[in-house]
C-alpha cells in the first residue's frame, strides 16, 4: 500500500477511536480463602459504601447499595474522572456496624479507559504480638465470640516482639525475636488472607520494634540490646529479591520506635526514638534523656541527631508529612519535631503522655494515671484526640480501669487458705494505641498497677501485713463515643513482694475470652489494626 | 561516507579528569579485621579494588594501607574491636575522609560485617552484614550489591565529556537529537558514563556530521566534525519523491485526528460507572 494510503487509513483509526464510548471501573475484591476470615460470609453484612478521597485528601461519598446474598455483582455508581488518592470500600451491618473493608490507592480514572482494580476486602482484625503467637481479635464481634485463631510462628523459645501491617491490607508483618539466639531472629510476613507465612527475612539481631511506613515501602526493626536497627525495603521482599539485599544494619544506641515522615524537599526519611519509657516506668526514674535520630531511607545516611533533656514515651506521624509528633511526659506535652529545620516545639500542654498514634488528621494521645498507695482514688484509662488542622484538643476515654483479683496463700502451712486480694487499680497507662477503621472504636494496651496488703500467718499479731504489688497487662476495646470499656482481654498478671517478682501467684482467673490460663500469659507488647495505622 | 565520519571522530580518552569538588574531597581506606577465618583471602583488597572502579573515588586497601603505615596497621585494627572512635583514628594517620572496616568472623558460617566509619566524626555512616557457608565463594555480584548498599547511590554515579570541535562555524550541534548550541561549542557536554551517545554536527549548504560515541567514566570523548560541502548538481531535498508524499501524509493524519477530537471533545464525561465483583 503506497504510504499517503496507509497514513490516511491510521487517521481513520484515530478518528473511530475517539468515537470509543465511556471508561467503566470494575472493582474486583481479592477475598480470604478460609472461610473464618472472609467478610463476604459474614450473615450480618447488609451494604456496601463506596468512598473515594482525591489527592489533596478531600472525601466524596460514591454510594451505598445492599449487598444480597448469592449475587456476586454490584452497580456501586459513578466514579468521578481524575486521579484518585484513595478509594475505600466498607461493609456495613443494618446497624451501621463496619464488618469488612478494602482500601486501594494510586487509580486515575479515565473517560475512556476501562479499569481494573483489585482490592483486598478483609474484616478489620487486630492483631497483638507477645507471647509465642500473633493474638487476632474480630473487633465486629461481640467480647466473648472476638478471639480468632492465633497466627503461629511455630518456633519454640522464640515470642512476637510486634506486629505491623501494611496499609492496603494484604499482609501482617510479625518481628520474632530470640533473645538467646539473636542470628535466629526473623521478620515473619503473613497472608492476611489466609494467616499463613507469605516470606521471611532473616535479622541478624533480637527485635525490641517494628515500624512500618504509611506507604508500605519500608520497615525498620530496632533492637536495642544489639544498638542496631535494620532498615528493611519491604517492596523488595515481595518481589522476593534475596532477603541479604533487601535489609540495611545501622548501629544506633538503644533503638526504640521510629516514626516515617516526607520532608519538603521530598526525601523519605525515618525519625529513629532512641530512649524511651519502659512499660509502666515513670518518667523521673527513667535512667537516660531521648534522642531522636534522623536517617535518609535512600542510603541509610544519618543526618541529625537532635537530643531531649527528658524522656520521651513515643512517636508518632502522618503521612505525607515532615512532622514528627512525641510524647514527654516529664515535660507534660506533646512536642513537635520538624525534619526540615530540625526545630523542636511544644505541640499541646499534656499530662503524663505516654503512647501516641495519628490516623488520618488525629492525633490520638494516650496517658498514665497514678494515685499513692494510700489514695481511695482508682486510677483511669485515659486518652485525649487532637485534630492536627485545627488544633482542637477533645479528651475522649476518661474512665476508670477494672478491679483486679490476686490469688494469695494466707496463713501458716497447717491452715493456709487461699484468698483473692482485690484491688482497685492505682497506675493505669495506656502504653500502646491502634485505631481500627469505622472511627467508633479504639485499641489500647494497658498496664495497671494495683497495691494490696495480707496477713501471711494466721499467728501473725493483727496489723503486721505483708504488702504485695501486683500488675496486669491487657488488650482494651473502647467505644470512642462513650468512652466506655467494650472489650478487655488481660493477657498477663504478675505480682511482686519487696520488689521481687513472685512466681507462684497468679490473678483471678476469668473466661477464655478474657483471659488465658495462668500458666500461659504473655505481655502484650503491641497492637495493631487492619487499615488502621501500619 | 561512513569512512568519512569514522576518520574524523577522534576519540580522546583524556584520562582522568577532575571530578567534582565533592568527590574530590572524599577518600576512603578498606580496613579488615578476621577472628580466626581464614576463608575469603584477598576479601578486603578485592573490595577496595571493586569500589575503586564503580566509584572513581581514592580508595586505600589494606595492602595501600600497609605501605604508609607498616605492618603494625593491622595489630592497629585488631585492638580497635570494631569501635567507631578508634577505627576513625587509622583513618585520620592514614588522612582519609572513610574507613570502610570489614569484619570477618565465623560461627559455623562465615559472618562478614562491613561498617563504614567517618573519620572527622568517629560516627558510624552504615553498616551491612553478611552470612555464607565457609567454603562458598563471594560472587562479584554480591560483593557489588553489598558495597551499593553501604555507600550512598550518588557514590556511583559517574560522568564523563564529550568536546565537539568543527571546521565550520555556526554548525548546529545535537546530541541524541536534542539541540546542544552552535558551534564553536565552550567547553564540554557533560553525561553520565559510561554511556553511549549519538552526535550529530549539521549545517545548511553542507554534509552532516554523525556518529555514535561511547563515554567511559571520567574520560573527555573528542569529536572533530568535519563538514564537506555540498557538491553541486546534488538533487535538493524538497525535490526528492517522499519529501512530498510524507507532507500529504502528515496533513491528512493531523486532519483525521483533528476530526475525532473535534467531534468527540463536547461530550467527554465526567465520570464513569463503578462494579464490584467478587
Amino acid at each position: 500500500m503506497p504510504l499517503p494510503w496507509l497514513v490516511s487509513a491510521l487517521s481513520l483509526l484515530a478518528f473511530l477511536g475517539g468515537c470509543k464510548s465511556h471508561g467503566s471501573v470494575m472493582i474486583t475484591l481479592e477475598l480470604p480463602a478460609a472461610q473464618e476470615l472472609n467478610p463476604m460470609a459474614d450473615p450480618r453484612l447488609a451494604s456496601f459504601s463506596l468512598v473515594v478521597s482525591d489527592t489533596d485528601g478531600n472525601v466524596q461519598k460514591i454510594n451505598t447499595e445492599p449487598y444480597a446474598p448469592g449475587v456476586r455483582q454490584v452497580d456501586i455508581g459513578e466514579l468521578p474522572v481524575g486521579d484518585i488518592g484513595r478509594l475505600t470500600l466498607v461493609g456495613y451491618s443494618d446497624a451501621n456496624q463496619v464488618l469488612a473493608y478494602g482500601e486501594a490507592s494510586g487509580i486515575a480514572v479515565g473517560a475512556y479507559d476501562d479499569i481494573l482494580v483489585s482490592l483486598p476486602f478483609r474484616k478489620p482484625y487486630t492483631y497483638m504480638a507477645g507471647g509465642p503467637s500473633v493474638s487476632v481479635f474480630d473487633t465486629t464481634q461481640a467480647h466473648s465470640a472476638d478471639v480468632v485463631s492465633p497466627i503461629e510462628i511455630n518456633s519454640p523459645g522464640q515470642t512476637t516482639s510486634a506486629v505491623a501491617t501494611t496499609p492496603d491490607g494484604r499482609y501482617v508483618l510479625a518481628a520474632v525475636a530470640d533473645p538467646a539466639t539473636p542470628s535466629a531472629s526473623k521478620l515473619l510476613v503473613f497472608n492476611t488472607g489466609q494467616h499463613t507465612e507469605a516470606y521471611r527475612v532473616p535479622l541478624n539481631h533480637s527485635p525490641d520494634f517494628l515500624s512500618v511506613s504509611h506507604d508500605g515501602h519500608w520497615a525498620i526493626l530496632s533492637a536495642t540490646d544489639a544498638s542496631r536497627i535494620t532498615v528493611v525495603d519491604l517492596q523488595d521482599v515481595f518481589a522476593d529479591v534475596d532477603p541479604a539485599l533487601t535489609t540495611r544494619d545501622i548501629v544506633f544506641a538503644a533503638p526504640k520506635r521510629a516514626a516515617f515522615v516526607r520532608r519538603t524537599d521530598g526525601r523519605d526519611l525515618a525519625v529513629v526514638l532512641q530512649n524511651s519509657l519502659l512499660k509502666g516506668e515513670d518518667c523521673l526514674s527513667a535512667a537516660l534523656p531521648s534522642t531522636l535520630s534522623v536517617i535518609d531511607l535512600s542510603d541509610g545516611n544519618l543526618l541529625n541527631s537532635t537530643f531531649f533533656e527528658t524522656t520521651l514515651a513515643d512517636v508518632a506521624s502522618r503521612p505525607g508529612d515532615s512532622l514528627v509528633y512525641a510524647a514527654e511526659p516529664c515535660q507534660q506535652r506533646v512536642a513537635t519535631f520538624d525534619t526540615n529545620s530540625y526545630q523542636v516545639s511544644t505541640l499541646v500542654g499534656v499530662q503524663s503522655p505516654t503512647s501516641l498514634i495519628v490516623k488520618d488528621d488525629l492525633l490520638w494521645i494516650g496517658r498514665e494515671e497514678l494515685f499513692q498507695p494510700t489514695s481511695p482514688n482508682t486510677a483511669r484509662i485515659l486518652i485525649d484526640r487532637v485534630n492536627l488542622n485545627t488544633l482542637e484538643y477533645t479528651p475522649v476515654v476518661t474512665t476508670p480501669f477494672l478491679q483486679e483479683g490476686l490469688v494469695v496463700r494466707e496463713g501458716n502451712d497447717q491452715g493456709a487458705s487461699r484468698v483473692v486480694l482485690r484491688a482497685n487499680p492505682l497506675i493505669v497507662q495506656v502504653y500502646h494505641l491502634s485505631v481500627p477503621p469505622g472511627g467508633t472504636r479504639i485499641s489500647a494496651l494497658v498496664w495497671a498497677g494495683y497495691f494490696g496488703a495480707y496477713n501471711p500467718a494466721l499467728e501473725t499479731p493483727e496489723g503486721d501485713l505483708s504488702e504485695v504489688l501486683f500488675i496486669s497487662y491487657s488488650y482494651v476495646g473502647l467505644d470512642t463515643n462513650t468512652g466506655e470499656i467494650r472489650r478487655r482481654f488481660r493477657a498477663g498478671c504478675l505480682a511482686f513482694k519487696n520488689n521481687d517478682l513472685v512466681n507462684d501467684e497468679c490473678c483471678e482467673a476469668l473466661e477464655p475470652f478474657e483471659a488465658p490460663p495462668c500458666t500461659q500469659e504473655f505481655v502484650p507488647e503491641v497492637a495493631t489494626s487492619l487499615f488502621g495505622v501500619p | 561516507m561512513r569512512n568519512l565520519v569514522a576518520a574524523t571522530v577522534l576519540l580522546a580518552c583524556l584520562g582522568a579528569l577532575p571530578r567534582v569538588a565533592e568527590a574530590r574531597r572524599r577518600s576512603i581506606a578498606v580496613l579488615e579485621f578476621r577472628q580466626g577465618v581464614s576463608a575469603l583471602p584477598w576479601f578486603a583488597d578485592r573490595m577496595a579494588k571493586r569500589l575503586r572502579h564503580l566509584t572513581g573515588l581514592p580508595v586505600l586497601g589494606p595492602t595501600e594501607a600497609r605501605q604508609k603505615m607498616g605492618d603494625r596497621i593491622d595489630n592497629f585494627v585488631a585492638r580497635c574491636q570494631g569501635q567507631p572512635r578508634c577505627v576513625g583514628a587509622i583513618g585520620r594517620k592514614l588522612g582519609v575522609t572513610e574507613v570502610i572496616l570489614v569484619g570477618m568472623s565465623s560461627l559455623g558460617d562465615v559472618i562478614i560485617q562491613i561498617t563504614r566509619v567517618k573519620v572527622s566524626s568517629r560516627r558510624v555512616l552504615g553498616s551491612v552484614g553478611h552470612t555464607m557457608p565457609p567454603l562458598a565463594k563471594l560472587s562479584m555480584g554480591k560483593l557489588d550489591g553489598l558495597l551499593r548498599r553501604l555507600m550512598p547511590h550518588r557514590d556511583f554515579i559517574r560522568y564523563g565529556f564529550i568536546r565537539v570541535r568543527s571546521n565550520r562555524r555556526g554548525a548546529q550541534v545535537f546530541l541524541n537529537a536534542k539541540k546542544h548550541g552552535l558551534t564553536p561549542l565552550s567547553g564540554s557536554i557533560k553525561v553520565r558514563a559510561p554511556s553511549t551517545h549519538r552526535v550529530k554536527v549539521s549545517k545548511r549548504g553542507f554534509v552532516d556530521f554523525s556518529a555514535d560515541l561511547r563515554v567511559p567514566p571520567d574520560g573527555t570523548v573528542t569529536v572533530n566534525a568535519v563538514l564537506p560541502l555540498i557538491p553541486k548538481g546534488g538533487t535538493p531535498f524538497y525535490k526528492k519523491w517522499w519529501f512530498w508524499t510524507v507532507i500529504a501524509s502528515g496533513v491528512v493524519t493531523i486532519a483525521g485526528i483533528t476530526a475525532g477530537v473535534m467531534l468527540t471533545v463536547g461530550k467527554k464525561p465526567d465520570s464513569v460507572p463503578a462494579v464490584i465483583r467478587w
